[in-house]
Order: C-alpha cells, then structure tokens, then sequence
C-alpha cells in the first residue's frame, strides 16, 4: 500500500507521524519540566495523555475515514454533524421514552445510516453538487432534529439528560476499542480491498470509469453507504459519550474539524487522491497541537490564532513544495 | 437559468410571511408605511450579506470559495475599534481598517495563488486564525467608539447602506458584466488548464479575486460597525454560511464557471427576507404549530438552498439549449 | 432569440425577465391585496388592538434548558394577568442577530421588549429606537446599564454571586492551593462579571490561594468534560474548580468521576439542579449555586407590565408570587430577584426549578 501512493502523500504521512512525535515530545517535555513534579508521575501523567487521545479523537477519525472516502470519489459531505444531532436526537427520544440501550444504540447508528445514504440518492436525483446538497442538509437535519425533539418529547426543554450508565457503553467504556478495530479494518481495506480504489479512480474522472464498464452512479452511493457505517459509529461512540444532548448546539463545527483532519493527511479535497492513515494521522496532529498550547501554557486569547496558522503554515509550506510539479502535471 | 424565477420567489416569499405575521393592515395608508419601515430595516441588516456576496460570487466564478469572510469582516471592525471615536477616527481608523482589509484578503490570494494550497483549506485555516485575532486584539471586552464618530451614523441609514451597495452593484457590476476580467474568470474557474494555454495570468486573477474579496470586508464592516454600534470578538457568528447560500441560490455555481452578482443580491434578500419573516412570524407560530417557529430557520434555509439551486440548474432543460449556457451540457454521472 | 446567434450579455433581463418581473409584480400585488382585505377592520398598523398587551422577551439564546424555564415562568405570569407573550431570540448568543429582533419588535409596535443582552453595547440604539416608539425597554438576565433601559431585572446581585462561590471554593480548599476557572466564553458579559469579582477577591483575601488555568468550554458539556480531564491531568496539584455556568459545571462534575479525583478536587459554581442531582447525590461535588429561572421570567413579565400600565416601580413593592422588590444598592434602577440558593446534598431535593 505504501509503495502505491504517490509521492507527495507519502511525504505529507512522514511529515505527520513526525510531527505527532514532535508534539508529544513538547508534552512529554513540558510535563517533566514543571517544578513540582517527580520524573515518574510526569511519566504517569503522559502516559494519561496518549490514553486519553485515542477515545478523545474517536468521532472525528471515525467520521473522517468515512467522508475520506466519500471525498476519494469526487464528493463531499457538509452535513456529517448534524446528521450525528439527527442521530443523537433519536437516541434521546427512544432513552426518554425508555427503550433498552441495544434499542437506542441501534436507532442512533441506524439513523446516521440512513442518512448518510439518503445524501448519496439526493444527489444523484437532483443532479446537483455535493456541496450545495449537503450545504442544504447541514441546516436542514439541524432544524429537523430541533422540531423531532420538540414533537417527541413531552416538556422538552432543550436538552436531553441521561444520566444511566448502561446507556453509555461504546462512548465511555469502549470508545478506544472501536476506534482500534475500525481503523484496523480501514486500513486492512485500504491495502487489500479493491472499492477504495474504485472511488480513487472516480474521483478521479467518472467518464472514465462509466467507459471502463463501472456504473458511476453506484460507485458514488457506495461511498455514501460506507461512510453512512462510519458517520454511524462515529455517532454512537460520540452521543452515547454525553451525560446531555442538546440538539440546538451539539456537533457544532464537528465538519470542519473532520475536513480539516482530512486534508492536512494529504486527501485531495477535490478527489481522486489520499489515503485513510493521513486522516488518522492528521486527526490525532490537530488534537495534539490544542494539548500542546495547553500544556505549554499558552495565553487563553492566543490559541485559537496559532491553531488556525498551524494549518495554514503546514499545508501552505506542502503545497508550496509540490507546486512545480503540479504545475508541470497540468500541463503535460 | 430564468431571470425571473428567484424576483417571484422573492416576492412569494414576501407575501407569505407578510400574510402570517401579527400585523394588519386597516388602510392602503398603514400599508405603505408598514412597508416602508420594513424595507429601512430589511436593507441595513442585509448590508453586509449583500456586499460581501459581491466578492463571493467573484470568488466561486473561479471555482474558489472563501469560508474566512466572517472572521475577515470582525477582526477589521475590531481593529478599527481600538481607535478614539472622534473627528480623527477618518484620519486614522478608516484607512486603517482599508489597509488590514486589503491585507486580510492579499493573504489568503497568495496562500490560494502562489503556494497552490485548495480555496477551502487554505480560508479554513485563516478563518480560525482571523477569529483568533480577534481574540487576541480584543479580549474579553466589547468595544463601541462608532457611536461617537461624527458622521458615521449615516452609514447606519437606509440612505447610506442603499448608496453604499447600490454604487457596489450598479457600477461594479455593471463593470464586471462587460469587462474581460469577468470573462477570464469564468475560463479559470471553468478550465484551468485551457486558461493557461490562453494566456491568462492566472496566479495575477486569483491575487486579484482574494483583494477584491479582502478589501470588500471592508465596507461590509464600516455597515456592520455603523448598524451595530459596536463589536466583539465573537460577533457575527455564521455570517460565512449565509454569505455563500445567497450566492449559490442566486445561481452561481460553485464548481466555478457560472454565475452572476445580481442574482447573488436576489439570494441576500431571500434570505433577509426568510430571516425577518420568522422573527416576525413568532406569534403566529404559537398559535398555529405544533413547535417553536424558530426551528423552521434551519429548515427552511436547507429546503430554500435546494429548491432555489435545482430550480437554477433543472428549469431550462425542456427547453432548446442556450450554446452559451453551461447546463446546455448535462454532466456526466 | 434574435440576436443572430450572438448572446449579448444580459439580453436574457430585457427580453423576458422585464416581461416576467412585471407579471410578478401583479400576482405578489394581488396576493398583498388579498392579505389586506382579509385583514382589514382593524384600524391599527402595529396589529395590536390597543386593549391588548404585548409583551417582547429576547433571550441570550433560545433551546437552551435555563433560558427554557425562564420562558415557563415568563409564560405562567402572561397567563395570570392576561397579557400576550411573544418569546423568541437567536440560536446563537449573537448581539447583532439580538438586534434585528429588537428592530421587528419595535416596528410591530409592542408594548414592552425584554432583553437579555449578548452585547450590552450594541444594542443602544436599538433600545433609544424602541422608546421613540414608545416602547419600554427591559434588561434581565444581563444588564445593558448605559442603553437608556427603564429596569434591569437581575437574578443575583453579580458581586454576590462572584464573591459567594470564591468563597465557597476557598473555604473548601483550606484557603490555600490551585485553582482553576471553566467559563463557557470569554465574550458573555455576565459569566465574565462574576469571574472578575471572584478574581478580585481571590487576589484580596486568600493570599494562599494560586489560580493556574482558564479554560473555555464553549456552551458545551462534552468539550466541558474533555477540558477539564486534560486539566487535572495537566495540573495534579489543583485544588478547586470554579465553573460559571449550566454546561461547565456538570461538564467538570463528570470529568472529575471519570479520572476519580471526586473528594480530591474541589468544585463549584453554578447550573441546574436537573443536570446535578447525580453528581450531588454521589458526591462528586458539595455544593453548587443557582436562583430559579421560571421566578426571573415571572418578575421581569410583571414587572414589565407594571411599566407598561404606568405603576412606579418602589422598592419594598408587593409582587404577587415574590418577594417584596429588593432593589441594588448600587443602581437604583435595577431590581434583584433574589439570594443565590446553595444546592447541597440535604436540600436538592426540596426545590423544582422545572429543570
């Protein structure tokens, strides 16, 4: 798989990888710095820092890896967080009107699901671009899941408390292991399954794949349904995380962070190129640079300012470095 | 796409929620004055909605976007802010504010043209980073000089906000529709490749573009600041969104290619007037729906997106081809 | 099209748009036409009748449970004096979109607008436009002390409530220690109050006392959470949480079961009991702090209305459902709902603030 992928891509994961260690040097070091700790709590409190990224990270890769490959193919989907409200608003209503958790587990993933497949359909009904559907659906499933939850459930006031343990077992028990597995079984498919590469090739020209004798329109649903399991589990391991859910403001801004992940692993936004393992990596270098600033003790006001010229400077510089031979490319 | 398709709907949809707000009408007389102080509120609140979809629909006829309007629009006004409200605030502030404008907008044109990074990434990126500034400028305070500026309230008026976008539209657009600028840009957003072969600069269009978008924030925010009195940095939360469902429901694509500015003024006002409706619409919504109005926002903002764009692409095609029109083409999927 | 095969730019406009704009002006005519006549007999262009009260309320921000149970009691005290209620306000906490409801409002020509600030600054003139209208103008929640409002309706006296819960954590950390702050924004005028005046006092009276951290929570309890791990793990010395508002505290409460630093790490500040029962029950923390929204709505509709029938405002005042109008010392215009009430274990469940 490695061998496969181009060059650039393979230069943006070492790049990554690099500088996810680089990141958690910085912890490591501002731990071991700080005046009144011994040399084995700071051990103790970083290994606390890299267990608590992997279910920390956990909706953002697992919806990653799904709009990763819906990206493969040319597509985009906008509306992932409120698709995730839609879907953690139907676990709400199925807990406050007291089905089992297997009930409500299934509910939420099955919603996200559908949804997800339903985007792909509009899609191809309407002929219209992903974007502005999904742009659509972004407002939309918000404003629907508001008016379910107002429908659904009596005395609703804006906020759905769940407070019962049984209720919160992929969230909080098992987020780590289902993020594992998950990646695992990406990159498994990545490496051996022919789909992905399927949706590299559509992305890449759909007239070419409709005259290689592929149907261009199941190739786009195909992602939409895989992407539906991931956004599926994505939102059963981030709703089922929550002691409240309030669909006028959870997973506000959940798309951009996922598409930001994407990208800086190197995915071409417009298809056709990328790769799952820059996603994770990129997800887990946009969670460690926030606990950098942390734990460097960086001002409050000044965070957010050097998150966004991180991202920046990271894919300027990439960018930058391939552009001559993007340039030559173009004009073969 | 039909001309005439969004003015109906427009009006439609000004009917409608004039039918289902709490006023009534006893004379043509409270008519006429109901609407005019409609319309002195429709237009400065809209002000910068409809300025800023100026620049963004330049953007995507280049199949770019630009997601850090918003952030662009506060960190100018927070900016401007840090000055006296006083007679020195047009010698000072104003070309201040033009500058960091022009910069702002120059920044994300060379991340876009020179180092070749995506339109949406690279804005993405300095959306957060324009929004931290604005943390970092302004704290936690909330500062109002505008309202001592001596002059500055008429940009605040009907009056001003309508000469301020009317100059934007009549003349720069009326430039743009026959200029040859516009032209190459529908060849670059429409083919990048051929554009080169054409012998358009294009790394020169795109710095261009990302200016105009840069330097546009400014007078949405003199608008803003004016309307508004004052500034924080968490003000205007959404205002890229908005910005860019006016251009693509006034039938811009944003593949790039196709599109024009005064159908992005139409798409403002749908959604001014979608937005003022709602508010108004409040009492009714008690009375007759089973849920709080204000969720229908959401919704109705999604369903109008998809209508008005479907409506855009779908309704010429029973009709013989336009050669000039773009969707004379089905696409192939 | 006869323009000899040649598409002049904009030709499209003049040949049929001018024609179908035209057309489009008449039927949205005749549409207005109709909503006119089917309206008419009311004389009054404001649309309310005159005998008829009605009464603005703007939230901070709407489908959020404290503001939700401020519109019950606001609701309640509209059904007991038989006025009408108009409840509505954005869906993020945004000044300028707070604004543009002020501006409807004002053109609808109610009686009373209520407003609880995002920017206190920014809606001056909205608020002198207002009362050139004749409209009198409410603050509650947060106050907007130089926009010429009539009352301000406050639910605590600010310096109180800053000052009680730094007391409050200080006296649970033996005056000594880290401590740290969650506050849902750096922009919500009142949280940032209170976090000063509780700065301020740690500063004067508890010496001992070190505060390490800030953290921002963003109205949301999972980022909450996910916050403040990272903080007691960053900070193992820390002795006490305060957190200003709904989301943070129950966002801390949970961080502080899952990492197992419950009885170690103080916390307080202030949310909803709905939210807090578990956790108070558990033990997780000792006290929190909060009034009962569905009181504040319920004074601020009365109080409102007593404006708008053209009643002074005295301090000592009966309100029915309340207790006699205490008002600040500080400004004589604004009223105090009540005493903050402190949530422990032994008295949560006496009260039911609907949330």
């Amino acid at each position: 798989m490695f061998r496969r992928i181009s060059k650039s891509i393979r230069q943006r994961l070492l790049f990554l990888t690099a500088g996810n260690l680089l990141l958690m040097g910085v912890i490591l070091a501002n731990l071991l710095s700080g005046d009144d700790s011994t040399t084995a709590s700071a051990l103790d409190r970083f290994g606390t820092v890299l267990m608590d990224a992997g279910p920390n990270v956990a909706p953002v890769i697992l919806a990653g890896l799904g709009l990763t490959g819906i990206i493969f193919a040319g597509a985009l989907d906008l509306s992932i967080g409120s698709m995730m409200v839609v879907a953690g608003t139907v676990f709400g209503i199925l807990f406050s009107r007291g089905f089992d958790p297997a009930a409500c587990f299934l509910g939420c993933f099955l919603t996200a699901f559908v949804l997800s497949n339903f985007n792909g359909l509009l899609i191809r009904w309407l002929e219209i671009s992903p974007i502005i559907v999904t742009l659509a659906g972004l407002t939309f499933y918000r404003g629907l899941a508001l008016i379910m939850a107002d429908a659904f459930i009596p005395d609703f006031g804006g906020s759905i408390a769940v407070h019962d343990d049984a209720y919160h077992g992929p969230g909080q028990r098992y987020p780590g292991q289902i993020l594992l597995i998950a990646i695992l079984a990406a990159l498994a498919w990545e490496t051996w399954g022919k789909l992905p590469r399927v949706w590299l090739a559509h992305g890449c020209s759909p007239e070419a794949c409709r005259l290689h004798g592929l149907k261009p329109g199941l190739i786009l649903q195909s992602t939409f349904f895989a992407g539906g399991i991931f956004l599926g589990l994505a939102a059963l391991v981030d709703v089922t995380n929550r002691q409240n859910l309030e669909p006028a403001r959870m997973a506000r801004g959940f798309e951009l962070e996922v598409i930001g992940a994407i990208v800086l692993g190197g995915t071409n936004i417009f298809g056709g190129e990328g790769s799952f393992l820059g996603t994770i990596l990129g997800a887990f270098f946009l969670y460690f640079v926030g606990q950098t600033l942390l734990y460097a003790d960086v001002d409050l006001y000044y965070r957010e300012a050097i998150q966004g010229a991180l991202i920046v400077i990271v894919i300027g510089v990439d960018c930058a470095l391939h552009r001559r031979q993007k340039l030559l490319d173009e004009l073969k | 796409m039909r001309p005439y398709l969004l003015p109906i709907l427009l009006l439609a949809e000004i009917a409608l929620f004039t039918a289902i707000s709490d006023v009534q009408f006893g004379s043509v007389a409270d008519f006429v004055d109901y609407f005019r102080y409609y319309l002195m509120d429709l237009v400065p609140q809209a002000a910068p909605v409809l300025i800023l979809s100026f620049g963004m629909t330049v953007v995507m006829l280049t199949a770019g976007i630009d997601l850090s309007v918003g952030s662009m629009v506060v960190l100018v006004a927070c900016v401007m802010s840090q000055f006296e409200g006083d007679q020195q605030f047009w010698m000072t502030a104003i070309p201040i504010g033009i500058g960091l404008a022009f910069t702002l907008g120059f920044v994300n044109g060379s991340l876009v043209a020179w180092l070749d990074v995506p339109p949406i990434i690279a804005t993405l990126g300095t959306m957060m980073f324009y929004r931290g500034a604005c943390s970092i400028v302004m704290g936690d305070r909330e500062n109002d000089p505008f309202y001592d500026v001596p002059g500055y309230e008429w940009f605040a008026g009907t009056v001003g906000t309508v000469v301020v976008v009317g100059i934007l539209f009549a003349l720069g657009g009326s430039w743009l529709q026959w200029s040859r600028w516009r032209r190459e840009l529908l060849m670059l957003g429409g083919n990048r490749v051929a554009a080169r072969y054409a012998g358009i600069p294009v790394t020169k269009r795109l710095l261009q573009v990302y200016s105009l978008m840069g330097l546009l924030t400014f007078p949405a925010a003199l608008c803003f600041t004016a309307h508004d009195g004052a500034v924080n940095a968490g003000s205007l939360p959404g205002l890229e969104l908005k910005v860019i469902v006016a251009v693509v429901l006034g039938g811009t694509q944003v593949e790039g290619g196709k599109g024009s500015v005064f159908g992005s003024v139409i798409g403002a006002l749908l959604i001014a007037v979608l937005d003022e409706g709602l508010r108004g619409a409040s009492g009714w919504g008690d009375r007759n729906l089973p849920f709080e109005i204000s969720h229908l926002r959401f919704v109705l903002l999604g369903g109008l997106l998809l209508l008005g764009v479907w409506l855009n692409s779908h309704a010429d095609k029973s009709r013989p081809l336009n050669p000039a029109s773009p969707t004379a083409t089905p696409k192939p999927t | 099209m006869s323009n000899f095969g040649i598409r002049w730019p904009g030709d499209s406009f003049i040949n049929r748009g001018l024609a179908a704009s035209v057309l489009a002006l008449l039927v949205a005519a005749g549409l207005f036409g109709i909503v006119g006549c089917g309206s008419s007999g009311n004389s009054s262009s404001s649309g309310n009748g005159g005998d008829e009260i009605v009464i603005a309320m703007l939230p901070k921000l709407v489908n959020i449970d404290y503001f939700d149970a401020c519109q019950r009691g606001a609701e309640r005290a509209a059904e007991d004096l038989g006025i009408r209620l108009i409840y509505d306000g954005p869906s993020e906490p945004s000044g300028s979109e707070q604004n543009k409801f002020i501006e409807t409002w004002t053109r609808q020509g109610v009686d009373a607008i209520c407003i609880a600030p995002n920017q206190p600054k920014t809606i001056k003139r909205f608020v002198e436009k207002a009362k050139e209208r004749g409209i009198k103008v409410l603050t509650w929640d947060s106050d907007a002390a130089d926009s010429g409002r009539d009352l301000m309706v406050n639910q605590v006296d600010d310096k109180l409530l800053g000052e009680t819960l730094i007391d409050d954590i200080a006296r649970q950390m033996n005056e000594e220690g880290e401590w740290a702050i969650a506050i849902a924004s750096l922009e919500a005028t009142n949280l940032n109050t209170w976090r000063r005046y509780a700065e301020e006092r740690a500063l004067s009276h508890y010496p001992k006392m070190k505060l390490v951290e800030t953290v921002v929570t963003k109205e949301d309890e999972s980022v909450a959470r996910e916050q403040i791990e990272l903080l007691l793990n960053k900070e193992p010395n820390l002795k006490g949480i305060i957190a200003f508002d709904s989301n943070s505290v129950p966002g801390a409460a949970e961080a502080l079961k899952r990492t197992g630093r419950a009885g170690e790490v103080a916390l307080t500040g202030n949310s909803t009991p709905g939210r807090m029962r578990p956790y108070i029950k558990e033990g997780v923390l000792e006290s929190f702090y909060l009034w009962d929204p569905r009181a504040l709505g319920n004074l601020t509709i009365r109080l409102a209305v007593k404006i708008v029938n053209g009643e002074e405002i005295a301090p000592a005042m009966p309100i029915e459902g309340h207790r006699d109008l205490v008002f600040s010392e500080n400004d004589s215009t604004m009223v105090i709902l009540s005493d903050p009430v402190r949530f422990t274990k032994e008295n949560i469940d006496e009260y039911d603030f609907g949330i």
